[in-house]
């Protein structure tokens, strides 16, 4: 393997292990066509997704000649093995069948493979066969679910995993969830403890429990490969969006979070201009983030308000870094400076890149809108004038300003004031109506449908729950945190504070804390098979991949799944806490993750109007 | 959802029909009157942008009452644009907000200072 993705093997886990499980799943899948020379032709949602995999040689040397992505033109080739990699989508096996019909009519004959990823669906082979190409291909499935981000991140990449699940009652992606929690059991063992909060979440606990009842009495239990392995994740944690509304709507103050909302981070992935790189033939380029760079990794759990000094700091000590030639007066010496120079051009062009990007998102956050904002959010968390109508979200909608981020503030306050008086809602309701136009009916009660805007009951939990998990904390210190509270420049994510306080003392002492939060609160134990140990301390120092924590003693891995997505600033907040528990580590997994922009815009309902006016339109 | 079935419709009259009769169980259910009111709001837009098509010869059905308001005060239609406002009640805050779009966009920068 390349050394591009020795970071994976870094963290509390070694996640070059499950990559490579995910490996050879890919490349069973293109062993199982007949030999020779094939093409892969992929759904183009699939390709971040796989890329992060698998690279071009290493397909390569598995026989496929040509890459294709599964868009709606001809495919020409003479290749006549054909392996379609896709989602299980109704309008993708359209196109698979007008290619396989566009073959047939150009009388050639061909071998054709679909794999599904993740799953086969009854639907999918419903299309093919009315589209009359059933007969002609070989159906399969690749498990494609869940892949390593970085060291210590996992993702399903499922986006529309939250609105499935809240508006469409689609439990689908639960589903997902949990098999890629037993794939995860297969590769690091049994999981011991199994807890979590909110409804999603206890449906996902539930269904993996039964598929593991479902692996024991089954034949083959003996056999099955998780029965050997010493666990080494000590507890899984699984946080359902739906109890923690109010953090995705808050504007993220970590860089890259900010970096997430000015940006948007595509599978790990950022694509900039040219202006930013410093590109030469003036074409955007695809970085790729994560902790294999090491001025990324520094920067990225920041606070913004602390990225500008360390940035300027570390360009001080490259450029020391490029004076030691200076210095370098033997044979042996310049030998050693130009050993060192690679990993200084690296440092150099990531810093060059970096600055780029924080200049560009200082712009924004020097700006006296986003203050605003900022200001209206923290006034909101505060409780501050919630159950009132909002003088700034008003002005905002006079100027016709971005509906995502009015509808953004407009979830937050309804979400901290324990929802609106009928008069303010109405009020609000209407105000959009007239500004973004009728149509977006449709989209309030998509709103009202996830909790995000509601009528009030009365009561509202947010002032307890602010004051028992210390969400608003004044002290806050954005340059050296000492709290998680940083990540927001003085407010605790709800999910995270859940994280902590679980670590401190379990759920017990929580309950009234619990109540406040939808959704019922679970605790289950897994028993061990027999002979298999509890992972020691020592168990795998030998691979020298995680000393401080072999030292550190006990070791512990604590696995918290976002069911419904996570943002950039709570994985922030979690490795913030890995620091400063000792001896207990954090694997972060989401179904994906989400900015409160895009957690919106999946909720908002594309409506095409077509209304053909009945004077035509002067050019 | 019918007003995402009116939506579908590309012919004014044909929409209006279906929202026509998406009110009607709204009115008759318990249900806060909201939705019936906008709805019925939307056919009340409708038949003022048609009058407007009429005398202008240019197209406006489907603006927002925002935006009609907006094209009213940019198009040389001020006396329309109070109607708007009364006619649906639209709160004196945003309609300056408008205003003070369409003033600066037509570049009556005179017209601005006065704000």
């Amino acid at each position: 393997m390349s050394t591009s993705t020795a970071y994976l093997s870094n963290g509390a886990l070694n996640l070059n292990v499950l990559r490579d499980f995910c490996r050879r799943d890919l490349l069973d899948c293109i062993d199982s066509t007949p030999p020779g020379k094939k093409v892969l032709i992929m759904d183009e949602q699939l390709v971040g997704p796989l890329g992060l995999i698998a690279e071009y040689s290493l397909l390569k040397e598995h026989g496929v000649e040509k890459l294709f992505l599964l868009t709606s033109g001809r495919i020409d080739t003479e290749i006549s093995n054909v392996i379609f990699i896709t989602r299980p989508k109704a309008l993708l096996m359209e196109r698979i069948a007008s290619v396989v019909r566009q073959h047939h009519n150009d009388g050639q004959r061909k071998d054709y493979h679909v794999f599904f990823a993740p799953r086969k669906t009854l639907m999918c082979e419903r299309i093919l066969e009315t589209e009359g190409v059933l007969g002609d291909l070989v159906l399969g499935e690749y498990q494609l679910d869940i892949l390593p981000y970085d060291s210590d991140l996992l993702s399903l990449e499922m986006e529309n995993s939250f609105r499935e699940c809240n508006l469409d009652g689609d439990p689908t992606s639960l589903f997902y969830v949990a098999r890629s929690i037993m794939k995860l059991q297969t590769v690091y063992g049994i999981i011991p403890q199994i807890v979590g909060k909110g409804p999603h979440a206890k449906h996902v606990a539930e269904m993996m429990l039964r598929l593991r009842r479902e692996l024991a009495t089954s034949a083959s239990a003996s056999s099955a490969p998780e029965l050997s392995v010493s666990p080494e994740i000590d507890t899984i944690l699984l946080i359902d969006r739906t109890i923690d509304l109010v953090t995705p709507l808050c504007t993220q103050l970590t860089y890259e979070g900010l970096l997430d909302e000015s940006f948007s981070i595509e599978h790990s992935f950022v694509t900039l201009n040219a202006d930013i790189t410093g590109n030469k033939d003036g074409k955007k380029t695809k970085v790729p983030l994560n902790s294999s760079d090491r001025i990324f990794s520094e920067i990225r759990d920041l606070n913004f308000a602390a990225v500008g000094p360390l940035l300027s700091s570390r360009a001080k000590s490259i450029s020391q870094q490029y004076d030691e030639r200076h210095d370098a007066k033997t044979v042996g010496q310049i030998k050693d400076f130009i050993g060192k120079l690679p990993t200084i051009q690296a440092e150099h062009q990531s810093l060059r890149i970096h600055t780029n990007i924080a200049e560009q998102i200082m712009k924004r956050t020097r700006d006296a809108a986003f203050l605003k904002t900022l200001e209206t959010e923290q006034a909101f968390l505060c409780s501050v004038d919630t159950d009132k109508t909002s003088d700034y979200i008003e002005d905002l909608i006079g100027k016709k300003a971005d509906l995502s981020l009015v509808l953004r503030l407009i979830a937050l306050q309804s979400l901290t004031n324990g929802g609106f008086k009928p008069k303010v809602l109405d009020y609000y309701r209407r105000e959009i109506l007239h500004t973004y136009g009728m149509e977006q009916l449709v989209t309030l009660a998509n709103l009202e449908k996830t909790g995000l805007l509601r009528k009030s009951d009365g009561k509202s939990s947010y002032p307890s729950l602010r004051k028992a998990l210390r969400l608003v904390v004044e002290d806050v210190n954005q340059i050296t945190p000492n709290d998680i509270s940083y990540t927001f420049s003085g407010y605790a994510p709800i999910s995270v504070r859940l994280v902590e306080a679980f670590a401190r003392s379990g759920w017990r002492g929580m309950e009234e804390v619990l109540r406040l939060l939808p959704g019922p609160t679970f605790e289950e134990l897994q028993m061990l098979p027999p002979g298999v140990q509890p992972r020691r301390a020592n168990a795998r120092s030998a691979d020298g991949a995680n000393a401080a924590s072999a030292a550190g003693g006990a070791g512990k891995v604590t696995l918290v799944f976002f069911v419904g997505g996570c943002s950039y600033a709570e994985v922030a907040a979690i490795r913030f806490l890995a620091k400063q528990q000792e001896g207990r580590d954090y694997i972060i997994a989401t179904t994906h993750m989400l900015t409160g922009g895009s957690m919106l815009q999946s909720v908002v309902e594309p409506l095409e109007n077509r209304l053909v006016s009945a004077v035509p339109a002067r050019q | 959802m019918d007003a995402a079935a009116a939506y579908k419709c590309t012919g004014l009259q044909e929409r209006f029909t279906v929202l026509k009769s998406a009110v009607e169980p709204f009115a008759a259910s318990k249900e806060p009157p909201f939705v019936a009111r906008a709805i019925s709001e939307q056919m009340e837009l409708y038949k003022l942008q048609n009058e407007l098509e009429q005398v202008s010869k240019v197209p406006w059905a489907d603006l927002s009452v925002s935006d009609t308001i907006y094209k009213c005060l940019t198009s040389g239609y001020p006396k329309k644009a109070s109607d708007v406002q009364s006619l649906f009640k639209v709160p004196d805050r945003r309609f300056w907000w408008i205003k003070i779009r369409a003033t600066a966009d037509t570049g009556n920068w005179i017209e601005l200072e006065k704000f």
